[in-house]
């Protein structure tokens, strides 16, 4: 047998080496290097191709697709359990921006009523904000709804000013971090809601335009 | 015309055109996200990521003529950034295909037939060989020998040159040479 008729053969079979390979095929690919290499290179492409995957939970496609088309946060539809690394995951899509401003805060469950801050950023320019909740205990299954004014968006969820998501809050400080982008040069208010148990804690975050640069980041703490 | 227009800008139209593009290459996209992530959440999240990024961009994407490259691109930057928070480089884990490894186990425990079994071995045994290949390399073996993307292809998903794609792709073959054990033909 000829090399390439041996290639030829090779490429017909969905699994060289399988049995279904003539005696005259086998007999070629011990004795030439070339084509036994090649035999191999195509079955090496034929594991690697079928090797298994787990399949997505029902309902992947139109989860998806729908979430896009809504901008949802990828929060959504979590158990608590996965949040923790999903609200680092939503962190992360802007972890190259300015750190605009870190806000601490005593969430205590008993405690009801609005605080605001504000933050200066540039108008038209991503900028992260980052919110510390600080807890004094775990509070589990915790409710985030987060509201924006029109003239706000988050970046990579653009026209999307109301998102919603269960999480759990550890014992100590929780960082959130919104790639929060000013629209125009009016102020705009980031409203957050943490709902747990029969408690609800809101508190906003006014977002005014930065006359000149300020590279320093803001820092406001509120205990 | 401006009629036409207006109609096709509503939302339901655009929700429908963006379904119409995007559908055929959910299950790909799914694929290597999941080759990527070895997880399947952590594979749903970034193929949503790579969605609501793209949402927006239907008169781009209509334009686009390799679009399941260019939606792969997409998730591999959502990757990189994923691997970036985690404060390391996409497959530099050494226990990076331990979801992969989990199921060979699963299904070689299932193996009725002693050819598929074997054919299981071969791919757990195959998995450790793809454990030692440096990340470049793996990227590339995946998403052209398993994925089956052409070199130009895998060129505009990792942004690398498709001089650079078939370097990395024959050395990559050149390590599974090793793998083989006598015998196999």
């Amino acid at each position: 047998m000829q090399c390439n008729d041996a290639r030829q053969q090779l490429d017909k079979l969905a699994r060289p080496g399988d049995p279904g390979a003539d005696d005259a095929l086998a007999a070629h690919l011990r004795e030439c290097d070339d084509c036994r290499d090649y035999a191999r290179e195509q079955q090496l492409i034929d594991l690697l191709a079928s090797m298994p995957i787990r399949p997505p939970a029902p309902g992947f496609e139109e989860r998806v697709m729908e979430n896009a088309l809504a901008g949802k946060s990828r929060e959504t539809g979590r158990t608590p359990a996965q949040r923790g690394t999903h609200v680092r995951w939503f962190m992360a899509t802007a972890a190259s921006v300015l750190l605009a401003v870190i806000l601490t805060m005593q969430f205590n469950p008993g405690e009801d009523g609005d605080q605001v801050v504000s933050v200066k950023v540039r108008p038209g320019v991503t900028q992260m904000v980052t919110v510390r909740l600080t807890s004094p205990t775990e509070l589990a299954n915790a409710l985030l709804t987060l509201q924006l004014d029109e003239n706000l968006e988050l970046e990579g969820r653009a026209g999307v000013h109301e998102m919603q998501w269960r999480t759990t809050l550890k014992s100590g400080p929780n960082d959130l971090s919104l790639p929060v982008r000013l629209l125009d040069k009016n102020s705009g208010m980031v409203t957050i809601a943490l709902k747990h148990g029969e408690t609800t804690k809101r508190f906003s975050v006014r977002v005014d335009a930065a006359v000149e640069k300020d590279n320093s980041g803001d820092k406001l703490t509120m205990a | 015309m401006a009629k036409i227009i207006e109609i096709f800008r509503t939302r339901a139209a655009r929700d429908r055109r963006f379904r119409e593009l995007v559908q055929p290459h959910l299950k790909p996209m799914y694929r290597v996200a999941y080759r990527w992530a070895q997880n399947a959440e952590d594979a749903e999240d970034l193929v949503q990521e790579t969605l609501t990024k793209v949402s927006g961009r239907i008169d781009e994407m209509e334009k686009i003529e390799t679009r399941g490259p260019w939606l792969i691109k997409i998730l591999y930057r959502s990757f990189v950034d994923f691997h970036r928070k985690r404060g390391r480089s996409p497959g530099d884990s050494p226990s990076n295909r331990d979801a992969d490894s989990d199921l060979l186990d699963e299904e070689l425990g299932n193996a009725a037939n002693p050819d598929i079994a074997r054919r299981l071995e071969l791919q757990r045994d195959l998995l450790k060989a793809l454990e030692v290949l440096n990340a470049d390399q793996r990227e590339v073996i995946l998403l052209h020998d398993a994925e089956g993307y052409t070199a130009t292809e895998v060129a505009l998903i990792l942004d690398i040159s498709e001089g650079t794609v078939k370097s990395r792709l024959h050395r990559a073959r050149a390590h599974f040479k090793n793998f083989w054990c006598d015998g196999t033909f």
